[in-house]
């Protein structure tokens, strides 16, 4: 027989007295009796619902109870909690919500609080950990996407939660989120694809031209460096002057505010991850397999298309998913010159300490990003020459 | 490929290879005929590599001219006149992302052979090297040994039937063991195919193993070149002499096979008498024993006293099955085996045990 030695899982033990510390202490939710008034807070056990209380410090209980099992035979049993947990810190916060800031007081806000916040984290970070050694597992990865997001679609549909101030933000601007969505998209991804196609031959003629490369490289590190506020700022001037120039350019609507400066930023900002992936791609093919190449008699474009791009793309298109991640994050800034997309949300948010609407164009763009990823991820992986194991 | 003996396939004229100021190849002249393998051979720097890959123009000479078939090389696109010449390097340089059908079918297909030719000829390759494609076609680099996978090279090299093929210390990141097959596995597919192989080593073992003639080089000239026995024999100069070693007797018995210096050799049957034994023997000291079937039972010597009416298979004394051997084994593997069992004779079986012959020391002393 095997002696079992109790080993916590201190991921879990850890996420279990963040979990009851949240319950307990934090703020679950804040209420305001309209959108700019100063919110107040209500934590779990404030909810005068005792058996609320009781369920989330019993899925935290239950948390740290599974830290004390073996990750491999847990794995279900946490996946299922913490979903669990999800669903039901949707349907107090829904309730809550109903509540307080229902038909019957239509100015009054109900907005999510760190008490929240910290318990999705808390289900989060359990679900992550209980994936563990299992990310080459497609399976895995999409449950942990896409179970949460069908809870979340399932209260959003029903209606349950539609008082709480962030769906409120939502439904007023309904239209306005879908155009501006598909906006952020269109920028975050055009400006990275016009950056490939400079960028793969651009590092490939850093490659082979190492006069160039180290010039090459500086600048676009400098590029890198420059705050995205201020690259956007600096795009102004120059644009407004060249569109002032030519008339032609006003009517597509290229000027100094606006999209142009968005694409032209974000385009320079994806370059760096892009070219130097590429250049080290192109660095790491060993020299036998090109002289190999060439001995068989394959001219300098076939090895280039047949051999080194086949071989390296896999690494170009991780230089690709960084650039296209990052873009998404930095398209959230564009919003200040006029480009549109999600930031704008997030701005408006701002200037009027409205933290729902900040959530509206924060959240959309964090779940942009990982889905992105996710699928980079996937098709890197199919990038990959498929070997058996 | 319509060859006669003695022509002349691959000629270089005076040809000089400078590096910045450095001469790699210096004014070097030879003739390589069709169906030879000719090794270069001489230390690193020496210039041999750089001969070789003047000959597929992956270093263009600067001065002199190199010939294949009489025409110059320069009238040919350098990858027109590589697809017509098989490259094996010691890297290897397999394409990792292809399976090994793919690698092979890598001139094939830049010939654009219809695919039907070159699923075949990928698989005939294959079984010359005695790779079962069943097995290894759908396989990647990665999956194979060292041995397997520069087996996969040479296979490349060969796949649209090159009359040339050039090797450049094919086998020179290989163990011992791989690398002494691999030899044997070349002189076999050399015999049976008669491609031109021009082959770089700088070791001399291997290169007297493989070689119909020997190119050694120094300072990018050709101080010799000449039969591996011309050179064991008679090095033209002290580099050759140094080069080859001092044991250059012990190296030419690394040439010579058991096969073509065994002697006929008499044996009784086990059922015989001792009487018909002795009458065999004559003035020999031993006689070796075999069963019905001239398969190797053992020997016994000429001991006087034993009854004539008697049959051997009473007195003879077994021999160990991992004593004798095969026609195809070196001179220097018998002369290892005497040394070793205290013994002046071997017998030679072939593959189902029976005797075919003996080898005596005298014999390989006189050679």
């Amino acid at each position: 027989m095997q002696t079992h030695s109790v080993r916590v899982e201190k991921v879990k033990f850890s996420a279990a007295l963040l979990g009851i510390a949240a319950c307990l202490l934090a703020d679950f939710m804040s209420f305001s009796p309209n959108r700019l008034a100063a919110g107040e807070g209500v934590s779990i056990p404030a909810l005068g619902i005792w058996w609320e209380t009781l369920t989330i410090l019993g899925f935290c209980l239950g948390i740290g109870f599974l830290s004390f099992l073996p990750k491999q035979r847990i794995r279900i049993a946490s996946l299922l909690l913490v979903n669990s947990l999800i669903a039901v810190l949707l349907l107090m916060a829904g309730q809550y919500a109903n509540r307080v800031a229902g038909l019957e007081n239509p100015y009054a806000r109900a907005s999510l609080g760190l008490g929240f916040w910290l318990l999705m984290f808390v289900a989060i970070v359990v679900a992550i950990e209980s994936i563990q050694g299992r990310e080459k597992n497609l399976f895995g990865r999409l449950t942990l996407l896409i179970i949460p997001l069908t809870i979340f679609l399932t209260f959003f549909l029903s209606g349950h939660l539609d008082h709480i101030s962030l769906l409120k933000e939502f439904y007023n601007r309904q239209d306005r989120f879908v155009e501006e969505t598909w906006k952020h998209l269109l920028l975050a991804y055009s400006s990275v694809g016009l950056s490939a196609l400079v960028g793969i031959p651009l590092g490939i003629l850093l490659y082979k031209k190492p006069v160039l490369e180290s010039r090459g490289f500086f600048i676009l590190n400098i590029i890198q460096t420059i705050p995205s506020i201020a690259l956007f700022g600096l795009l102004i001037a120059p644009l407004a002057y060249l569109s002032n120039q030519f008339g032609w350019l006003q009517t597509i609507g290229f000027m100094g505010v606006g999209w142009a400066p968005a694409v032209i930023a974000l385009f320079l900002y994806a370059l760096l991850p892009i070219v130097r992936n590429t250049y080290t791609g192109f660095k790491s093919i060993d020299a036998s397999i090109r002289e190999a190449a060439t001995g068989m008699g394959m001219n300098a474009r076939q090895i280039l298309m047949q051999i080194e791009l086949p071989l390296i793309s896999p690494i170009i298109m991780n230089g690709i998913r960084i650039a296209v991640v990052q873009s998404v994050g930095n398209t959230a800034v564009a919003a200040l010159i006029g480009a549109g997309g999600l930031g704008i949300f997030i701005f408006q948010g701002l200037g009027q300490a409205a933290t729902g609407l900040i959530l509206l164009g924060a959240i959309p763009t964090i779940i942009i990003a990982v889905f992105t990823d996710l699928i980079m991820h996937l098709s890197i992986e199919w990038l990959q020459p498929r070997r058996k194991s | 490929m319509a060859t006669t003996q003695e022509e002349i396939l691959i000629r270089l004229d005076a040809v000089t290879k400078k590096f910045d100021n450095e001469t790699a190849v210096d004014q070097l002249t030879m003739e390589i005929e069709s169906g030879e393998l000719c090794v270069l051979i001489g230390l690193s720097g020496c210039g041999k590599s750089t001969t070789l890959k003047m000959i597929n123009r992956l270093i263009e000479p600067t001065s002199g001219d190199i010939f294949i078939n009489g025409e110059p090389i320069v009238g040919l696109k350098p990858e027109e006149l590589r697809r017509k010449i098989g490259y094996v390097i010691q890297s290897i340089g397999l394409f990792p992302h292809w399976t090994v059908e793919k690698n092979i079918a890598v001139v094939p297909n830049l010939l654009k052979w219809d695919q039907a030719r070159i699923k075949q000829r990928v698989s005939e390759l294959l079984e010359l090297f005695d790779l079962d494609p069943d097995l290894y076609l759908t396989k990647f680099p990665d999956q194979l040994s060292g041995g397997q996978a520069q087996r996969v090279g040479v296979a490349r090299a060969l796949a649209a039937d090159p009359d040339i093929l050039l090797m450049d210390e094919p086998f020179g990141a290989l163990d011992p063991i791989t690398r002494e097959t691999l030899q044997l596995e070349l002189v076999r597919v050399h015999k049976e195919l008669r491609k031109t192989i021009v082959f770089v080593t700088h070791d001399i073992d291997e290169g007297i193993r493989l070689a119909d003639k020997i190119a050694v080089m120094d300072k990018g000239r050709i101080v010799q070149f000449d039969t591996p026995e011309a050179i064991l024999i008679s090095p033209h100069n002290r580099f050759v002499h140094e080069f080859i070693g001092t044991d250059r007797g012990l190296r030419r018995l690394s040439r010579l096979s058991v096969g073509d210096h065994m002697k006929a050799v008499k044996s009784v049957p086990a059922s015989a008498t001792v009487g018909d034994a002795k009458y065999l023997l004559e003035r020999e000291k031993f006689i070796w024993i075999t069963d019905g079937e001239n398969r190797l039972q053992g020997w016994m010597d000429a001991t006087p006293d034993l009854p004539m009416s008697d049959r051997v298979e009473s007195y003879f004394i077994p021999i160990d099955s991992t004593f004798p051997l095969n026609e195809d084994n070196l001179l220097k593997e018998a002369v290892s085996r005497m040394l070793w069992q205290s013994v002046q004779t071997v017998p030679v079986v072939d593959k189902d045990f029976k005797l075919v012959g003996e080898i005596r020391f005298s014999d390989i002393l006189s050679e």
